[in-house]
């Protein structure tokens, strides 16, 4: 059984005249003990996504679709079923490290809060946090410490360590290397990858738009585009050759393979055909009117006319 | 609701004209009379009639309250419009509205007990003088924001000048705003208008509804007997009525006034 | 220690203001003020030696600039004359009666506070139910009345109509500690009830303005049970301005406390005041003003310096 399977999960968000849909029928399996990169441009629903699972999306939100973990449905199963696994087999590292903190409270008290609300002993808690600082480069202090008096990047970095030392067997990563610098991002890879030797369960679901460390980690990859999944495969496979043209732009935008300007925006809405036409250097006569569907290969799943197809 | 609102301020009304028929109240019957035939509300503790002193206790009160609240509303639209307005204009205005707005009321209002004579000109000035920051404050993001209002940007550059501005766009869209201030600074001047007469700092000789408080709480024996049905209820019931059908109207309003929550 | 320091000023300045007013309210009348006084239509009769008195306390007599320095000179040295009723330095007069009026703004306002922001964090947590709205509407109402309807109303109701509790406040020797209890209830009820309503609103405010944090989210994806969420995380980040705020009312509510006095006839602060109009005692007057003056400032400072210690934040920003 994958450790997290996502069914057709479809977010919307109220805007006046009508729902703004974010996410569109996200469909994707992790196993347990894969890493799965979702790589996406901003603003593109990778966070909802994940404000998804955990149940965090404002009440006024439309969210459909199922998400098996572990076999259960998180997004129908009982709100306190659902928080009870919150923090002790899921735990997030969430985007913005600067807000997600406390401002009041010292930064090792907030890490440790969900294991402490377990009855683990606070010394214990505390131990398991400064291994894992120590780790990442975290002075130990740091943990006395109030959010605003550590950099950006060591917030973030405490945040990962904070989800680690839950031992989740799911974690949620949105991300975790934001305006961490190169040396201790190396450093944030060894410690993940260390975690998935101690904790041989581990699922990780990366969100992220560093190449690099998802290419250094995940063994799958999704790519998301106007909140619809156009490429699904092994993580090998998609750097050696990305199969469909947005995410050969997005390789082609890093600076080891000369900058490219990437065409921002979620392309056109609600028109009909294929999202990513307007820029897309193939763009052909059934991509104009018709959106396609998500075609299997030989090296995944691709949602390009070029790859399938056009059928009646 | 409009019903409520009118039957809560019938009465302050109907006093007010009242006054008009009945004589001046003068000290000239037993004292404590309880409410009978030609006094239909008794007399108080001096002998005084008390719906006379009532009907014209509503004269100043009522006097006093809205040239109060008046005034306090013409000095805070005209701060805060000007603040708002003319951007230089902004920060030494708001500074002297934060100062007002701070500056300790009661000491200030012992103080001036001392030295100013206790007529209700005095006290229509001192209302408005605590009064007005509360419309400055408000009215002033108001008009900040129409300055930056598309059409009165184009206005202004056709040539418009501040006075015609003034008169022909920003009023028309902010009476709203100040007709509910208006209210709500008649409704304060009033309530502490009344205050202030209830603590003795205002002429005791005038008749006045916080003066009929004042002079009824200060006795011994307004609670020892009946005698507070009627001189202690009829001052205390047509202020409550007025202050309570005043919050209504303003409720009713439409959702200009940003709830006075918080503070 | 340096932004202790800036805020110490602030007030000062204001405090300086203040009595600048009281110093020139005085000397500016075109006469001496006191020249009416022996002639007044309330009955109070000066006689030629309290005026001199009067004159020479104040000194009228010498250069204004003079009159400035002296006049600071006294404050500072905590003298501020003798009250010409009670024939009693001021401050001697002054102090039981403040004793009482500190009594009872102590004995409200806490609980008023604590009842205030259950009340509030009830409200936030259970938003959306008809107990949210069914509070709201209550603290309005309450907030809305002025204190001396407050106070009347349960004067007429607990006192009057159903005598449970006695009508005036006012505590005569040989009275025991139960007795005297039972006659501070009701004015600390009035009194409490009218500042529960403010406070219940500001706090309500504030904590809805926190709830939607994003730090809020995390504790919950943290696994963190809700009531922890409120009482650790939400009350936590909204307490310091919400405190400093709080004391700021607790400032501006001492007008309120008069007017409670005085329905109940509670010998406070108010009662020495009204005795002091009535009788053209100016010194005991002024002393009055001083003294209401200090704890609105003394207030406004606390507000400050709360809200610097308890935000690390500000504390660092100085």
């Amino acid at each position: 059984m994958p450790l997290l399977e996502v069914q057709k999960l479809s977010v919307a968000f109220p805007k006046p005249g009508g729902y703004e849909e974010v996410l569109r029928e996200v469909s994707f399996c992790l196993e347990a003990g894969e890493t799965l990169a979702l790589i996406g441009e901003s603003g593109g629903g990778k966070s909802v996504l994940i404000e998804a699972l955990l149940r965090l999306l404002p009440r006024e939100s439309r969210v459909s679709g199922r998400a098996f973990f572990q076999g259960r449905d998180l997004l129908s199963m009982p709100l306190r079923e659902h928080r009870s696994l919150l923090g002790q087999k899921i735990a997030w590292i969430p985007q913005a490290a600067t807000e997600a903190l406390h401002p009041l409270l010292p930064v090792g008290f907030q890490l440790a809060e969900p294991l402490l609300v377990r009855g683990i002993p606070r010394r214990e808690a505390y131990a398991r946090l400064v291994g894992l600082f120590r780790a990442l480069d975290l002075p130990e202090e740091a943990l006395h410490r109030y959010p605003h008096q550590l950099s950006g990047g060591m917030r973030q970095r405490a945040l990962v360590a904070g989800a680690l030392a839950t031992g989740a067997t799911l974690v949620l990563a949105d991300e975790p290397t934001k305006g961490v610098d190169v040396l201790r991002k190396d450093q944030t890879i060894a410690l993940f990858q260390k975690s998935r030797v101690l904790n041989p369960g581990m699922g990780l679901l990366l969100v992220t738009h560093d190449l690099p460390f998802a290419q250094a980690l995940a063994q799958k990859v999704v790519v998301l585009y106007a909140g619809k999944v156009v490429e699904e495969g092994k993580a090998q496979t998609f750097f050696q050759g990305p199969l469909h043209p947005y995410a050969q732009a997005l390789l082609e935008a890093l600076p080891e393979r000369g900058f490219k300007p990437l065409p921002l925006g979620l392309g056109r809405e609600g028109r009909g055909g294929c999202p990513f036409f307007p820029f897309c250097p193939e763009g052909s006569m059934p991509c104009e009117e018709r959106d396609p569907p998500l075609f299997q290969t030989p090296k995944g799943r691709v949602r390009c006319w070029r790859y399938g197809d056009t059928g009646p | 609701m409009k019903i409520a609102i009118l039957t809560l301020l019938t009465p302050s009304l109907g006093l007010l004209a009242l006054s008009f028929f009945l004589p001046y109240p003068r000290a000239s019957f037993p004292a404590y009379l309880p409410p009978g035939p030609g006094h239909p509300l008794g007399t108080d503790d001096a002998g005084y009639d008390v719906l006379s002193l009532l009907a014209h206790g509503a004269r100043t009160t009522l006097g006093v309250g809205f040239l109060a609240g008046s005034l306090a509303t013409f000095l805070g639209a005209g701060i805060g419009g000007s603040a708002g307005l003319w951007s230089r204009l902004e920060a030494p205005l708001m500074r002297l509205t934060d100062l007002f707005f701070a500056f300790p009321r009661l000491p200030l209002l012992i103080l001036m007990s001392l030295y100013l004579r206790p007529d209700p000109l005095n006290a229509v000035l001192v209302l408005a003088l605590f009064g007005w920051p509360d419309t400055a404050r408000t009215l002033r993001p108001l008009v900040a924001g129409l300055r930056q209002a598309g059409y009165v940007r184009v206005a202004r550059s056709l040539g418009a000048g501040g006075v015609y501005l003034l008169t022909q766009h920003v009023l028309p869209q902010a009476w709203p705003l100040v007709a509910t201030q208006w209210i709500l600074e008649v409704r304060f001047a009033l309530i502490a208008g009344a205050g202030l007469a209830f603590l003795g700092l205002t002429d005791p000789t005038r008749p006045d509804w916080g003066v009929m408080l004042f002079q009824a709480f200060n006795r011994t024996e307004t609670f020892l007997g009946p005698y507070w049905i009627w001189t202690v209820l009829p001052p205390a019931l047509a202020l409550a009525s007025l202050v309570l059908g005043l919050s209504l109207v303003v409720l009713g309003r439409p959702r200009q006034l940003d709830p006075r929550l918080g503070g | 220690m340096r932004r202790v320091l800036a805020l110490l000023g602030q007030n000062l300045a204001l405090a300086l203001l203040a009595l600048a007013l009281n110093f020139l309210l005085l000397r500016l009348a075109p006469a001496s003020p006191f020249a009416a006084l022996e002639r007044d239509d309330l009955g109070t009769v000066f006689t030629a030696e309290q005026r001199a008195r009067l004159e020479a306390h104040y000194g009228l007599d010498r250069p204004l600039w003079a009159q400035f320095l002296a006049y600071f000179g006294r404050l500072f040295q905590g003298r501020l004359g003798e009250s010409l009723y009670f024939n009693q330095p001021v401050t001697q007069v002054i102090a039981p009666y403040l004793a009482n009026t500190a009594i009872l703004v102590g004995l409200g306002f806490f609980p008023a506070l604590l009842v205030g922001l259950l009340l509030a964090l009830l409200s936030v947590a259970f938003h959306r139910t008809p107990l949210d709205g069914g509070l709201f509407t209550t603290m309005i109402l309450l907030k809305s009345l002025p204190p001396y309807f407050t106070a009347m109303a349960l004067l007429l109701l607990l006192a009057v109509l159903w005598p449970l509790f006695p009508t005036t406040a006012t505590s005569l020797p040989g009275m025991g500690f139960g007795e005297n209890l039972r006659r501070l209830f009701l004015p600390v009820l009035a009194y409490a009830l009218w500042e529960v309503g403010t406070i219940y609103l500001v706090a309500r405010g504030a904590l809805f303005s926190v709830l939607g944090s994003p730090f809020v989210a995390y504790a919950r994806a943290k696994g963190v049970p809700e009531s922890w969420v409120y009482l650790r995380h939400v009350l936590r980040a909204a307490l310091p301005p919400l405190l400093a705020r709080i004391t700021l009312l607790l400032a501006g509510s001492l007008g309120g406390v008069f007017f409670v006095e005085r329905v109940f006839a509670y010998p406070g602060l108010s009662t020495l005041a009204l005795a002091a109009v009535g009788r053209f005692d100016y010194p005991l007057l002024e002393g009055v003003f001083l003294v209401s003056l200090g704890a609105v400032l003394f207030l406004n400072l606390l507000a400050d310096l709360l809200l610097a210690f308890l935000d690390p934040r500000t504390r660092e920003a100085a």
